[in-house]
């Protein structure tokens, strides 16, 4: 069978929607939009203001990225203000070395998908939370935290944001969603990506990542992943 | 185009949905782009792997891990289930190479036709398209007829 043939199999039939299904989409749709101006009505200056701190959290020591002008990253979890980096004196983790870490923040994940660093009020959970209804508790969910992993480049593909030097690589700081994502480039097949959904300044954020070494095994782990060495 | 979505997620019926919901919201917040583009169905399939490429960005992502065992699968309607090895193979591609793939070998778009859709030169398309090749021929352990 060709492959053509073969990918034909996998789409698989397509069963065209009821007159019923697409009537209860409509109506989810509809009470959905209801409810988003219900809350939008009660709690957008509250939002407002909760923005307006992110933004002078992000932009008060450092000139934002040149090609995202206004663009600042939201605080998903309450936050009691700015954070303020420290050395870092826990055990090192297996694959990297860290310099620096926000005040009051540990390693929550340690292993070959990466680090999560996380707060830590979230460090010793109670026996009755559910990681997956309190994703702050959940190691390997990134919301509210910093997460740093390998990826290919190829993966990635052309990432546009702000061109810098940080540490000894090449970097690329750029917005994503409500997060910011600092990719270094630690091999040519490689990026180190710092994922930051926490409140930390420019400068800071380029300090933590200035802090960030990668074993060198473990970038030609990543790299081998191509299906080629580090040499080709 | 929920069709095109299942092949870009490597059988994933559910995820596929999601693509296809969000690849048409985006195309309804931009209806007016969409109605002056010189090729809708090429603008479409951009918002598709679009799509497919930011899935991976959301802030929510976690990080994939290996297990010894394979999870359950929802039965039903999981596309995957009518050609497994080829769905594995594929999973193996990242997902731009994936779209080439698709693009090349199951609509038959030309070389420009792929780059326009993946957003990335042709000469990156014929580059990921061979390595794409090559990595499911050394995945399915045999040639695929027609992939030469």
């Amino acid at each position: 069978m060709d492959l053509h043939a073969r990918l034909e199999r996998l789409g698989g039939p397509i069963d065209p929607a009821s007159a019923d299904d697409i009537a209860a989409d409509l109506d989810r749709g509809r009470r959905a939009v209801r409810r988003r101006r219900t809350v939008q009505t009660v709690a957008g200056s509250a939002f407002g203001v909760a923005a307006l701190t992110a933004a002078f959290a992000f932009a008060g020591t450092g000139p934002a990225p040149n090609n995202v002008p206004g663009r600042a990253p939201v605080v998903a979890q309450a936050s009691p203000g700015p954070l303020t980096l420290v050395d870092y004196r826990g055990p090192q983790p297996k694959y990297f070395t860290i310099d620096k870490v926000p005040d009051g923040y540990f390693i929550q994940n340690d292993d070959e998908g990466g680090l999560t660093i996380a707060p830590v009020a979230v460090k010793n959970p109670s026996p009755g939370i559910d990681p997956s209804k309190s994703p702050m508790y959940d190691p390997l969910s990134l919301r509210g935290k910093i997460g740093i992993y390998l990826e290919l480049k190829a993966y990635r593909g052309e990432v546009s944001g702000e061109k810098l030097t940080v540490g000894d690589y090449p970097a690329i700081l750029h917005p994503i969603g409500p997060a910011w994502q600092l990719l270094l480039a630690v091999s040519p097949e490689v990026y180190a990506t710092l994922q930051f959904d926490v409140p930390l300044s420019r400068a800071q954020i380029l300090e933590l990542g200035a802090g960030l070494h990668v074993h060198q095994e473990t970038i030609d782990l990543m790299a081998a992943a191509t299906g080629k060495g580090p040499n080709g | 185009m929920l069709h095109t979505a299942r092949l870009l997620t490597a059988g994933d019926a559910h995820l596929a949905e999601d693509l296809v919901q969000t690849a048409l919201t985006k195309l309804y917040v931009s209806w007016s782009a969409f109605r002056r583009a010189d090729n809708p169905d090429g603008y479409v399939r951009r918002a598709l792997v679009n799509a497919l490429t930011d899935e991976r960005k959301r802030i929510w992502r976690r990080f994939e891990r290996s297990v010894p065992d394979l999870p359950d699968q929802p039965g039903g309607d999981n596309a995957a289930l009518y050609d497994p090895e080829l769905a594995h193979a594929l999973r193996q591609l990242p997902p731009k190479m994936r779209a080439a793939v698709v693009f090349r070998f199951f609509h038959e778009l030309d070389v420009a036709e792929t780059a326009e859709a993946l957003g990335v030169s042709t000469g990156t398309v014929k580059s990921q398209t061979a390595r794409a090749l090559d990595k499911l021929r050394a995945t399915l352990h045999t040639t695929p007829q027609g992939v030469k």
